[in-house]
């Protein structure tokens, strides 16, 4: 039985004449928390971009649960059930909160729509209360909450967000941590880009470290804390 | 509720209750109920193609085609001296129009931007050059209808289409019909999607969405609604021509889209009216009307950034 969800081979990601990433690979097993992580440009947006197909790489393959995704166009790719959160959260400005979410519901490639309306709204109650108001009229983390709600209404295998908690308050923050360790819970495989290791530690199963476009550093939680001094040269401007 | 804005509430509740009394005090002078029938049809066709800028995001400059096409196709499909059924030919007509739409949709929706407009611009001019140059569909005089179609619907006729106020009811009819479908495909899920994609393709495309599809059968509504415009504008005046599909006559109701409010849908029925109205008035003032109708709309462009339904939002929306 096939265990891995995600693999990503020998990916070359160029804009132009710019060589974004080098030969990439990595793998996320089913059930599976995975940070990536690295400074600013080093090619962690770019990654997600490559496995949705925004950006289409040069060479390499993407394998999805088994299948190789890799000449897929985007829309395809996250049929198969993955959902992806964007940095920035994306919104659209003349949709509700309420619209974005009724757009976005559909249930997974089984029929099976484990997270619905009513789900979300249990599991971020502030949206509750903001219903008809227009996604940029939200606050910074209401708005992340809802980005993050409008992908679990897809009802993914795997939700990538890109820059997490950027911008946030430290509290809401909290907040954000907590929901993605609930979507982990929940048997959604994560792969999450963000810049605090201590959270990213506990969260995380598996860490990849960017650094111009190449693996820096692939391993387990405790691999990390063994060479967390490595990493944090890595990660400082 | 399908229409949200309050200011859409009241200006469609006057337009209509105006529009129905319109023929009461004009029924001895039929030529103003066909002046106002015409503004009618227009507004069906200017709101199609709101419809498809202002809410879709396809800045079309071919929209024209179809609505020569609906004229077109009646022609051809009717025999010469025979009373049709009006229903059953619209339905034809519209289905055929469907078709083409189909797959003009499926070339020029492959590009975007200044493409699209190229594009849907080149294959209006092949439409108008095709009708223009064909013997057998009249070259520049286009095809004539002799015998106006009947409108009874299981054998109990409202519409006689020989009387221009019953032809102005059937105009009036097509603006709610056209207005109702518009709104109704907007407020559904498929209008989320279609304003998502509008505001940000990449990002809808990365909610699993095929954006072409989308766009392709929004393509098809709008030019589906602008053949049946183009159908009731060759009944009313008993002919269709080539000059039905110029770029001229998609960029006029571009203009009165964005003077009204570009995809406002409502608002179109505001630009069309007027600047049908500035036109008649121009025209009746000077012979250099074009050169004040010009000016009146540059103005009004520039004091109004969101057209006139923007400016009446702004008035009644506090």
């Amino acid at each position: 039985m096939n265990t891995t969800l995600l693999e990503v081979k020998n990916l070359n990601t160029l804009y132009g004449r710019s060589h974004i990433l080098h030969d990439l690979s990595f793998r996320l097993e089913k059930g599976q928390s995975m940070s990536l992580m690295g400074r600013n440009g080093m090619g962690k947006t770019t990654t997600l971009k490559s496995i949705l197909g925004i950006v289409l790489p040069r060479s390499g393959h993407i394998y999805f649960d088994g299948e190789d995704i890799s000449k897929l166009p985007t829309w395809k790719r996250m049929r198969r059930d993955i959902a992806y959160v964007p940095e920035g959260r994306g919104m659209f400005h003349n949709l509700t909160v309420k619209e974005h979410l009724q757009m976005a519901a559909r249930p997974d490639r089984n029929g099976k729509s484990d997270w619905d309306f009513d789900r979300v709204m249990a599991t971020f109650p502030r949206l509750q209360e903001r219903l008809s108001n227009l996604g940029t009229e939200l606050s910074g983390g209401e708005q992340q909450m809802l980005a993050i709600g409008r992908a679990l209404v897809t009802n993914p295998r795997l939700m990538m967000l890109d820059e997490a908690t950027e911008g946030l308050a430290p509290l809401i923050r909290e907040d954000i941590w907590n929901v993605i360790a609930t979507i982990r819970e929940s048997g959604i495989s994560t792969l999450v880009v963000d810049k605090n290791i201590k959270a990213l530690k506990k969260l995380c199963d598996r860490h990849v470290v960017v650094v111009k476009g190449k693996i820096h550093f692939d391993g387990s939680s405790e691999e990390l804390t063994q060479n967390l001094e490595n990493v944090e040269t890595a990660l400082s401007v | 509720m399908i229409f949200e804005k309050r200011t859409e509430r009241i200006f469609l509740a006057i337009f209509f209750l105006i529009a129905l009394c319109i023929p009461l005090f004009l029924e001895d002078n039929s030529f103003f109920v066909g002046k106002v029938t015409t503004i009618l049809i227009l507004a069906v066709f200017v709101m199609s193609l709101d419809f498809l800028v202002g809410r879709v995001g396809l800045v079309t400059l071919g929209h024209a085609l179809f609505y020569g096409l609906g004229g077109y196709l009646f022609v051809i499909l009717t025999p010469e001296y025979e009373a049709v059924n009006f229903w059953v030919y619209a339905f034809y007509v519209m289905g055929i129009s469907a078709l083409i739409a189909l797959v003009i949709g499926a070339v020029v929706l492959r590009t975007s931007g200044i493409y699209f407009i190229m594009i849907t611009l080149a294959i209006s001019q092949m439409g108008y050059y095709f009708f223009f140059d064909s013997l057998e569909f009249g070259g520049g005089d286009g095809l004539f209808i002799f015998m106006k179609p009947e409108t009874s619907i299981f054998g109990l006729s409202f519409l006689n289409l020989d009387n221009p106020t019953h032809f102005y009811y059937l105009a009036l009819l097509g603006v709610l019909i056209t207005l109702l479908t518009i709104k109704i495909v907007l407020r559904s899920r498929f209008g989320r999607i279609i304003e998502a994609s509008r505001l940000n393709p990449e990002r809808t495309e990365a909610l699993g969405y095929n954006i072409f599809a989308f766009r392709l059968i929004s393509y098809v509504i709008g030019s589906t609604l602008a053949a049946y415009a183009g159908l009731l504008f060759a009944l009313q005046y008993g002919y269709v021509n080539p000059q039905f599909m110029t770029w001229e006559m998609s960029g006029t109701a571009l203009v009165m889209s964005i003077l009204g409010g570009m995809g406002t849908i409502y608002g179109a029925i505001l630009g069309t009216i007027t600047y049908e109205g500035l036109q008649y008035f121009f025209e009746h003032v000077s012979q250099d009307w074009k050169l004040f109708m010009g000016g009146a709309i540059i103005l009004m462009v520039l004091l109004l950034r969101k057209g006139l339904a923007g400016y009446l939002e702004k008035l009644l929306e506090k």
